[in-house]
């Protein structure tokens, strides 16, 4: 099960919880009854202790967890120079900081990864912000980082199962967004 | 200006007070200049273990054995330089002052690739920047396998007969675990810059930084990891206005002495 | 009621027969626009679904995007005004808002809404509602450079219109109370003052906010405008994406709490079961004000060059402001019903499910604005889950239940009760159904603002088509409530 597909089930719990909650307070009307306003404070407080704990603990569990420094302070194997313009991703083994490089980049055969190796992406945009998401062969999204023009942004990711990866657009960026792609072959470890 | 973006300047809202704006030429393509080191060149390249170095005070050693205790920042110059090596030189040692860290956390050890240069022009040079004895300062000469450690770290050095002096460029290359991290070229060592370096020699992921050939209107969030403080650029004091604004406004809105207040 | 309480409540706009009256029309002739609005906005987003299940022969992709943008701020114009049509005649009970400025905010909306259709629609438009700079100067051939300007002046309108309007009521407000009276502080210290309406404080408290994310706008729509003119300098993208994400958040943020006004104003109007300020409603409201502001950095967890501790602060932002909503709004929404004798109408269900909606919304966000997680969930079908879900299922229902029992008032018309439920119930099957499959979509990695599905992501284009027969149902509830809505306007119009 993937993270998201976890997180949806999760959702979809939470949901029909509070849904039930709902219908339930609703066909309370039918048998109308006094309430008390201390039982009721009561019980928000108990409401209020469980959802703080909830959320603190969700606060300390993922904080922790952020893309942004995984793998920080290892030196990487390979660094993955990714371009984004209208309307392709350049990826290369060298920086692609011009138009020409980008055309030429779009149209050279991917760039190859071993399996299981840290890989920096260096990302950058020639033109409008673009989002590099990151496909694995089975089509679920790995991960992802923002090209924005004028920054130059560093992500690193390891990746085991050896195919063809993609790169999808997800900040849009013009008409032909959804059209928008870049690729790279993890290779199986030697 | 053409007659629709005029109209349509009169149906847009009147312009509120903008800081001035750097003229920006394009903002794709970074001055290609074929002379300046590029960082990506090297990046991640191991820098070659046995370059043989004489310190300042004779001793000899390796550059392995100098980034075997932590990481190194390391900039090549020549002693009898007259041009950019002086105004550098300086500019690192108050760049590493303000950054701090210095013998602590990292290494800056100066190397001269002139053949000429004796250690004694080296403890001279230290202390006419006024940066010999200090903690983490190291000065001495390349003595063996210059051209593979300019070639790892992307350096050159070319004679100019004519000036009787090394045309070369000024940079500085982090070194951690024997591999290249980063490369700071330029005249000058901005102090922010290198903050972003000795981060990344404190294994503290440096996400982003702006390309050198963007120049914009207000630079955005610049903030100081070393003191953890958001330093106002123009573009964090921009952000602030809507909410002093609106504090502002309710207080100009709910004052006391209003003269319609009908209060109960 | 004392003396001086006396006095205060004849001086509002309704105490007045004529100024009631011209109030009335004002209200018919906003639920009118909002009807209109929301059924053509609708159609577009329909468009949009049946494009990407591959349903819509010959419109070029330039097209699917220029709906796009007409439909995103379409919707969130269409929010924001009728939440304001209802919040300001629902504050001339208490004060008096200007009629004046109440036009104004008509007209000046009519412009802004016709200059937009004109650069979308016209000049296919297609930078998306939010615009993020620099789209709006890369339409790689597709919109015509006066479409941009167009666009600049159809924000530009309808942000002064709304600022203007947003001043007005704080205007209003601060006539007939002090800041501490009306954000309840005395309340907080436990001391004696005025008797202060939840609505009050709800609405001051959203109010107050909105300043914030207007002066955003302002602000980065002049160096929008100033790049497009000067051309001389390129404003930092990251500067103008906080600038967006702050007006823009804000903007929705501050529409969904004005329908919690409308909640807390109306709902115990239907039941036997009263609410007042406490303690902790003026807690929780004094410290939105705030939150609000601080909140919208979720939007930008995937650009890495946004410093660290505001990513942080977007995820404990985001988190904590979950706690009043929950803790205090909804809570208080369900004491207001549990087990009291309510007035099932149209207007009672609307507003209550609306609120469930806002709660099941909230947990769409609170696991979206965890970082780990939005690094696999950002801009995919994910979000338009989320916010359809706080929209259509929240803030869209609290505002059509509030004019549809508005009308029904001045109309005097009588609650049918059994197509009021109807209408319900197809509303919130069709309504869940359709997010149901935005929210598979996002499970799924399928990315949003795609107008047509490639190979890697084909699975989109099934959601796509199972969304269609939920959209039909909604529709049906759109139709029948905006037949029976409609008929109410029509007989109050003629009163």
């Amino acid at each position: 099960m993937t993270p998201q597909v976890a997180a949806f089930y999760l959702y979809l719990t939470l949901a029909a919880l509070i849904a039930v909650v709902f219908l339930v307070v609703a066909a309370s009307t039918r048998r109308p009854r006094e309430v008390s306003k201390r039982g009721a404070n009561r019980l928000r407080a108990g409401f209020f202790v469980l959802l703080a704990v909830i959320l603190f603990s969700a606060l300390g569990l993922t904080l922790g967890r952020m893309p942004y420094d995984v793998w920080a302070g290892q030196i990487p194997d390979q660094v993955v120079y990714v371009t984004g313009k209208q309307f392709a991703f350049a990826v290369a083994g060298t920086p692609v900081e011009t138009d020409e490089a980008w055309q030429e980049a779009t149209m050279s055969p991917p760039v190859r990864v071993p399996a299981g190796s840290l890989v920096e992406f260096r990302v950058r945009s020639l033109d409008v912000n673009h989002g590099v998401a990151i496909y694995d062969p089975g089509g679920v999204l790995l991960g992802q980082i923002q090209a924005m023009p004028g920054y130059l942004s560093r992500l690193r990711m390891r990746f085991e199962q050896p195919g063809y990866y993609s790169m999808l657009c997800l900040e849009m960026c013009g008409y032909a967004h959804s059209s928008m792609r870049g690729v790279f072959i993890v290779e199986p470890r030697a | 200006m053409s007659r629709t973006r005029r109209i349509s300047l009169a149906l847009a809202l009147g312009l509120a007070p903008c800081a001035a704006a750097a003229a920006r030429p394009d903002r794709s393509g970074a001055e290609l200049d074929p002379l300046r080191p590029r960082e990506e060149a090297v990046l991640y390249d191991p820098v070659p273990a046995g370059v043989e170095i004489r310190r300042a005070d004779g001793t000899r050693t390796t550059l392995a054995q100098l980034w075997q205790d932590r990481p190194l920042l390391l900039t090549l110059v020549f002693a009898r330089c007259v041009g950019v090596c002086p105004p550098y030189l300086s500019s690192l040692a108050q760049a590493v002052e303000e950054v701090g860290g210095a013998g602590a956390e990292y290494g800056v050890v100066v190397l001269s690739f002139d053949p000429r240069d004796t250690p004694d022009d080296m403890r001279e040079l230290a202390a006419m920047h006024g940066v010999w004895g200090k903690p983490g300062w190291g000065f001495g000469v390349v003595e063996g396998g210059r051209r593979r450690l300019e070639e790892a770290i992307g350096f050159w050095s070319r004679w100019d007969e004519a000036a009787q002096q090394f045309d070369h460029p000024a940079m500085t290359v982090a070194i951690d675990a024997g591999h290249v991290v980063r490369l700071l070229a330029g005249a000058t060592v901005p102090p922010h810059r290198l903050r972003e370096v000795v981060w990344e020699l404190r294994h503290v992921f440096v996400g982003t930084y702006p390309l050198p050939s963007t120049k914009v209107a207000f630079r955005c969030l610049r903030y100081s990891p070393a003191s953890g403080r958001v330093r106002l650029d123009w573009g964090m004091a921009v952000l602030l206005l809507p909410g002093v604004a609106m504090f502002s406004a309710t207080a100009w809105i709910f004052r006391r002495d209003r003269p319609d207040r009908r209060r109960s | 009621m004392s003396a001086s309480e006396a006095v205060a409540a004849a001086d509002t706009a309704l105490a007045d027969p004529t100024s009631a009256r011209a109030w009335r029309r004002i209200t018919l002739h906003w639920t009118v626009v909002v009807a209109v609005l929301f059924l053509l906005m609708l159609l577009a987003g329909l468009t949009m679904r049946a494009y990407q299940g591959g349903y819509v022969m010959g419109l070029g992709p330039e097209w699917f995007y220029a709906l796009l943008t007409v439909h995103g701020l379409g919707m969130v114009g269409t929010w924001y005004v009728g939440a304001m049509a209802g919040v300001s005649y629902r504050l001339a009970r208490f004060a008096r808002p200007g009629l004046g400025v109440a036009r104004f905010a008509y007209l000046g909306t009519a412009v802004g809404v016709v200059l937009l259709v004109l650069s979308t629609l016209l000049g296919r438009f297609g930078a998306g509602w939010y615009f993020l700079h620099p789209l709006p100067f890369h339409s790689g051939g597709m919109w015509p450079e006066w479409s941009i300007g167009v666009f600049f002046a159809a924000l530009g309108v309808l942000g002064v219109t709304w600022t203007i309007w947003t001043l007005d009521l704080l205007r209003a407000v601060a006539r007939r109370y002090s800041l501490g009276g009306a954000l309840a502080w005395h309340v907080i210290r436990g001391k004696q003052g005025p008797d202060t309406p939840p609505f009050v404080l709800v609405a001051t408290s959203t109010l107050i906010s909105a300043i914030a994310a207007f002066v955003a706008a302002v602000i980065m729509l002049v160096l929008f405008v100033a790049e497009w003119l000067g051309g001389q300098f390129v404003n930092d993208a990251l500067l103008m994406k906080n600038l967006v994400f702050f007006f823009g958040h804000g903007l929705v943020n501050i529409t969904m709490y004005l329908g919690v006004a409308l909640v807390y104003d109306l709902l115990p109007e239907f039941s036997s079961r009263k609410l007042s300020v406490n303690k902790l409603m003026a807690w929780a409201w004094n410290l939105a004000i705030l939150l609000v502001l601080l909140v919208y950095f979720h939007h930008l967890y995937m650009d890495f060059m946004q410093p660290r501790f505001l990513q942080y602060l977007g995820q404990i932002g985001s988190y904590l402001i979950a706690i009043p909503a929950a803790v205090i709004s909804i809570f208080s929404v369900l004491y207001v019903v549990y087990g009291a004798r309510v007035r099932w109408t149209l207007a009672a269900m609307f507003l209550f499910f609306g609120v469930m909606g806002w709660a099941i919304g909230g947990v769409q966000a609170v696991i979206d604005s965890t970082i780990s997680a939005n690094f696999r969930f950002h801009n995919t079908l994910w979000v338009p889950a989320h916010f359809h879900t706080y929209y259509l299922l929240g803030v869209v229902m609290m505002v059509l239940g509030t004019l549809h029992h508005l009308a029904g008032e001045f109309a005097e018309a009588p609650e049918n009760a059994r197509l009021s439920k109807v209408i319900t119930t197809l509303f919130l099957i069709g309504g869940y159904g359709f997010i149901l499959m935005f929210a598979l979509g996002g499970a799924h990695s399928v990315p949003r603002r795609f107008a047509a599905y490639p190979q890697d992501v084909a699975q989109g284009i099934g959601y796509a088509r199972m969304a269609l027969p939920f959209i039909a149902v909604l529709a049906g509830a759109v139709l029948l409530y905006l037949w029976d809505t409609g008929r109410r306007c029509a007989q109050a119009f003629r009163a």
